[in-house]
């Protein structure tokens, strides 16, 4: 007989664990490129797992039911996503159960699983030594028939084949049951199984009717105690509330009452069992729908679900609930419940409009502000599309530090630019406080979300201590790159690292970086590397400007005679004249100007540059105020 | 709930004293003690509590008692002619003792049987209902709702179990026939007059509901929130309900029952989040004025304005210490003076049709209390 995977029990809690890798590493192999580092990560730790569990057994079979996973006569809990997910991906791949062998290899795991990863189920599976992908065999199950599914768990015969759909057999079996909560509960999911078949099936229905007649009136109430599993209890009322004859549907109110009583008194249950007799007669819908509703509510309640008016048409719109609470003083659950659902609604801007309206020593907006301001509020904000950033604007400095996860996750998925330009922006806001938080985020994940990581690095005062953007230097993407190198550079220690990596890069918003940077300061080392850039045709005029203008500030007799070069003409005829005017040109008569005015051989040049009929020249010649390098605008995130 | 099984475990008990021959007087009278004990118990909730018996086990009003599915006695007690049982108030020892005798046979059938009509108890094979049901049809919902105002009172949480049960009964009530007559409660005692309101003005609701074209989910709302609108009052203490005339203090109290009831009702959450809105708003006035006063100037959310007119109108027909009791022609009349001013025009129009089909289907004059 299948039992439930619970955490409880160290075996149990492998188990889950293993199933949980084996989900994510599937999710993965699914929706990552191949060579991922998550995938590699994801199978790595599967086959870490799978190599504890399988010491000192022969094999681990995953079986895959219709909903769930089957594994050591134990099965997963269909409402769980993950595994639910699975087991229907596997299904659809027609896979019915995996045998992992013990000494199964992260390769073997990433082949066997990786044919999984499309979105057309293949006919064929590759196999490996260790990992056996086996089909779906068409067996009947007893997923297929929800009495036989039933019959099994009540009866404890697993061997059972044909549902005998016996409500006395069924019935005495659930009396003579031990008590117990969790047995219960599965009970109660196989019942709400076996009413929602009978929704389409008379002989069910009537089974079902006899079923629930007959059972003694203990076993009911033990079945529909309180305790005993709300949710499941309340699917089974879901399903059942619709079907059953109305005497069934008051035995099964008179069941849930002990227990309920703050709910349900028993003059109410009187109440409802007048309703049930008028429900007996076929002309009274009325009553039996007000029956059934009654049913569900009554489950609903002690399942902390509130079936409540926020469904209905004529609701109130939860702001005239606040203004009610804000004239009148009242802070209940139903004030801070309001406020919750219009920050569910996003309408955060006309909630924090209206608590504008009182004063902030005000109780009730007191307890609507510890609700608004408030990381949960900055993730429904940024959920929404489109996102209200004003709002997030007045929200964030309350909210604190712990809405920047929320503030991170929005920037690695949202699409538009102008969200992530301020999204950077109130990122920024916090300092030096998202600095460790920030660049834990960064490994494996894609390339824009790092480069737009160190470009929020770059703004804060002091890198994190436990990050080097050294280790960044050598990222593929050169975008990524480019920011990496702006914070080596903007750190004195790596800064002639940062600038000599920038120089040998290809990449034009890098290599100006590392010119504007060297325009301010340039170390000697560099004369060589600025003189390559300087004399390379390719590049462009305005870059190789910069170069000479970093280059100028050398007292090198060799950048003099790199500066003159691109001042003077050449050839004999321009002996003497000034060369054609340019970009480099026109730095490197600037350089003259500023550095080595007082030189001898610059003298005669910056004359002649005075007297020249160009505007530019002229100006260029003049200037021996030092110039700062230009401003140069941020990339874009 | 457990009280009604209670006292039948002891009829049981006296009836097995009785049954097994024990010449033990003082265990006999200790047997009919508890009965009686049991029996008073039960009174205090129920003031007129009713059993059926059969072969296929005991019940209490309509409601099956799952535990009594296969108690002896309640075949027996059919067998004895004592299919239906009803106390109608504390039985003296002596006539309890009496009726247990013929119960467990040891009085001749038919010699004291259902002839006898011993104070406070009735039974039969079948028991016709009395007149006073016929006068208080929802005599059930009315007692459910006293228990919900005592809730109230005390401060608790409501049982919203029971307030749902009564919205589904009333509701149920009246859309099998849409042009049934309203069986409104007349209530004399000021004491039971808020709970017998507050059934009144659901039933009156749950029609102009009906007239607004209002879905299921929006009636149902409609009538929950009109069962609640005065819950506030359950606040004020009692000796000032008593009093003939209001002094300013207590007329400033009452008119803080809107206030106390939203409390109330919104903390409960969302549940009852509607209810509270129009607990807070039903004596706004079309024109801006009533009260609570405003801060935030809104019109009142429809259900409050359906409310109010419903409230005022079965207000006019209560007989109140300042003036007689009007006849509904005449409250109706008075609505529609106030119609614009202090109504909603479309919702008094909606309720004088109401009223209009209502007497007209029936033949009923307007001039009578049962609508």
């Amino acid at each position: 007989m299948a039992d439930r995977i619970s955490l409880s029990g160290a075996a149990t809690r492998q188990l889950a664990d293993v199933l949980l890798a084996l989900a994510g590493a599937v999710q993965r192999l699914r929706i990552m490129p191949e060579g991922n580092p998550g995938t590699t990560t994801a199978l790595a730790t599967l086959e870490r797992l799978l190599e504890m569990i399988l010491t000192g057994r022969d094999r681990l079979t995953v079986e895959v039911g219709t909903v769930q996973l089957l594994v050591d006569g134990m099965e997963t809990n269909p409402d769980f996503e993950p595994l639910r997910d699975l087991a229907l991906h596997l299904r659809e791949f027609g896979i019915g159960a995996i045998d992992f062998l013990p000494g199964v290899t992260a390769a073997e795991l990433g082949l066997g699983l990786g044919s999984l990863a499309g979105t057309h189920p293949g006919r064929s599976w590759p196999a490996t030594d260790h990992l056996l992908l086996r089909p779906l065999l068409l067996r009947p199950s007893p997923g297929s028939d929800p009495w036989l599914a039933l019959e099994r768990l009540v009866l404890d015969d697993d061997g059972r084949v044909v549902a005998h759909r016996d409500p006395r057999e069924i019935a005495i079996a659930l009396e003579l049951h031990p008590a117990s909560a969790a047995w219960d509960e599965r009970v109660l999911d196989r019942l709400a199984a076996v009413a929602r078949g009978a929704a389409t099936e008379p002989d069910g229905c009537e089974a079902l009717t006899e079923l629930l007649a007959l059972l003694p009136a203990a076993t009911l109430r033990r079945l529909l105690r309180p305790s005993a599993g709300s949710a499941a209890q309340l699917g089974f009322v879901q399903e059942t509330a619709a079907l059953v004859p109305p005497r069934v549907m008051l035995r099964l109110l008179q069941a849930m009452t002990p227990g309920r009583e703050a709910q349900l008194t028993a003059p109410g249950l009187g109440v409802l069992a007048r309703l049930a007799r008028r429900a007996e007669h076929p002309g009274h819908i009325a009553a039996r729908r007000a029956l059934t509703e009654e049913l569900r509510r009554l489950a609903a309640g002690s399942a902390g679900e509130e079936l409540s008016s926020a469904t209905a048409r004529l609701a109130p719109e939860p702001e005239r609930v606040l203004k009610l609470a804000l004239e009148s003083g009242i802070i209940e659950r139903g004030t801070l419940v309001a406020a919750d659902r219009m920050i569910a609604r996003r309408q955060v801007s006309p909630l924090l409009a209206l608590l504008e309206t009182v004063p902030r020593e005000d109780p009730v907006a007191r307890a609507l502000r510890g609700r608004v301001f408030h990381p949960q509020t900055v993730r429904v904000l940024l959920d929404a599309s489109p996102v209200d950033l004003d709002a997030l604007d007045r929200l964030i400095p309350a909210a604190g530090i712990e809405a920047a996860p929320a503030l991170l996750d929005a920037l690695a998925e949202s699409r538009e630019r102008r969200v992530r330009l301020r999204l950077l922006d109130f990122l920024a806001r916090y300092g030096n406080a998202i600095g460790p938080i920030a660049s834990d985020r960064i490994d494996g994940m894609p390339w824009y979300f790092q480069r737009n990581i160190l470009s929020l690095l770059g703004r804060i005062p002091d890198l994190p201590p436990s990050f080097a953007p050294v280790g960044m230097i050598g990222h593929r993407d050169p975008r990524v790159r480019h920011e990496a190198i702006a914070l080596t550079i903007a750190d004195p220690e790596l800064r002639e690292r940062g600038l000599a990596d920038a120089l040998d890069t290809g990449y034009e918003p890098t290599l100006r970086l590392a010119l504007t940077a060297l325009a301010e300061r340039c170390p000697a080392d560099f004369a060589p590397r600025l003189i390559g850039r300087i004399a390379d045709p390719a590049l462009d005029p305005e870059l190789r400007a910069l170069a000479v203008t970093a280059l100028a500030q050398l007292k090198d007799p060799v950048v003099l005679r790199v500066l003159r070069r691109l001042v003077v003409a050449r050839g004999i005829a321009g002996l003497g004249r000034l060369a054609p005017k340019s970009p480099p040109m026109l730095a490197a008569l600037r350089g003259l100007a500023t550095h080595w005015q007082n030189h001898p051989k610059v003298g005669p040049l910056l004359e002649a540059a005075r007297l020249s009929r160009e505007p530019e020249v002229k100006e260029a010649a003049r200037a021996p105020a030092r110039r700062s390098a230009p401003t140069l605008p941020r990339p874009v995130p | 709930m457990q009280l009604a099984p209670r006292f039948l475990r002891a009829i049981g008990h006296a009836l097995a004293v009785r049954h097994e021959g024990r010449t033990d007087v003082s265990l006999r009278r200790h047997a009919d003690e508890m009965c009686t004990l049991r029996l008073t118990e039960l009174l205090r909730v129920d003031p007129r509590p009713r059993f059926g018996f059969s072969l296929h086990g005991a019940t209490f009003g309509a409601l099956p008692l799952a535990e009594f599915e296969e108690w002896p006695w309640a075949a027996r007690l059919a067998e004895r002619g004592i299919a239906e049982l009803e106390i109608t108030g504390t039985p003296a020892p002596a006539a309890l003792a009496a009726f247990l005798d013929y119960a467990a046979g040891l009085m001749p059938e038919g010699g004291l049987g259902p002839r006898l009509a011993f104070d406070g108890l009735r039974w039969g094979p079948t028991l016709a209902d009395e007149p006073a049901d016929a006068r208080y049809p929802l005599g059930d919902e009315l007692g459910v709702i006293r228990l919900v105002f005592a809730a109230a009172e005390r401060g608790d949480r409501l049982p919203l179990g029971d307030v749902h049960a009564v919205v589904a009964s009333l509701g149920s009530l009246l859309a099998d026939d849409p042009i049934a007559p309203l069986p409104l409660v007349q209530m004399a005692d000021r004491e039971a007059y808020q709970p017998a309101h507050a059934i009144n003005t659901a039933l009156l609701a749950l029609r102009v509901a009906d007239a607004l074209g209002l879905g299921p989910d929006e009636r149902r709302e409609c009538a929950l929130a009109a069962l609640l609108h005065d819950i506030g009052m359950a606040r004020l203490p009692m000796d000032m309900m008593s009093v003939d005339h209001f002094t300013g203090t207590d007329r400033a109290r009452v008119r803080g029952h809107p206030l106390e009831g939203a409390r109330l009702l919104l903390r409960h959450g969302e549940a009852l989040e509607t209810a509270a809105v129009v607990a807070y708003e039903h004596h706004l006035r079309q024109d801006g004025a009533g009260y609570p006063r405003l801060n935030y100037p809104r019109e009142a959310h429809l259900l409050s304005r359906v409310v109010a007119v419903c409230d005022a109108f079965d207000a006019l027909l209560a007989s109140r210490p300042d003036r007689a009791p009007r006849d509904p022609a005449s409250a109706l009349l008075e609505l529609e003076r106030s119609a614009v001013t202090q109504f909603d025009p479309r919702v008094v129009s909606a309720f004088g049709e109401v009223m209009m089909r209502s007497a007209a289907a029936r033949g009923i004059s307007l001039t009578s209390r049962l609508i």
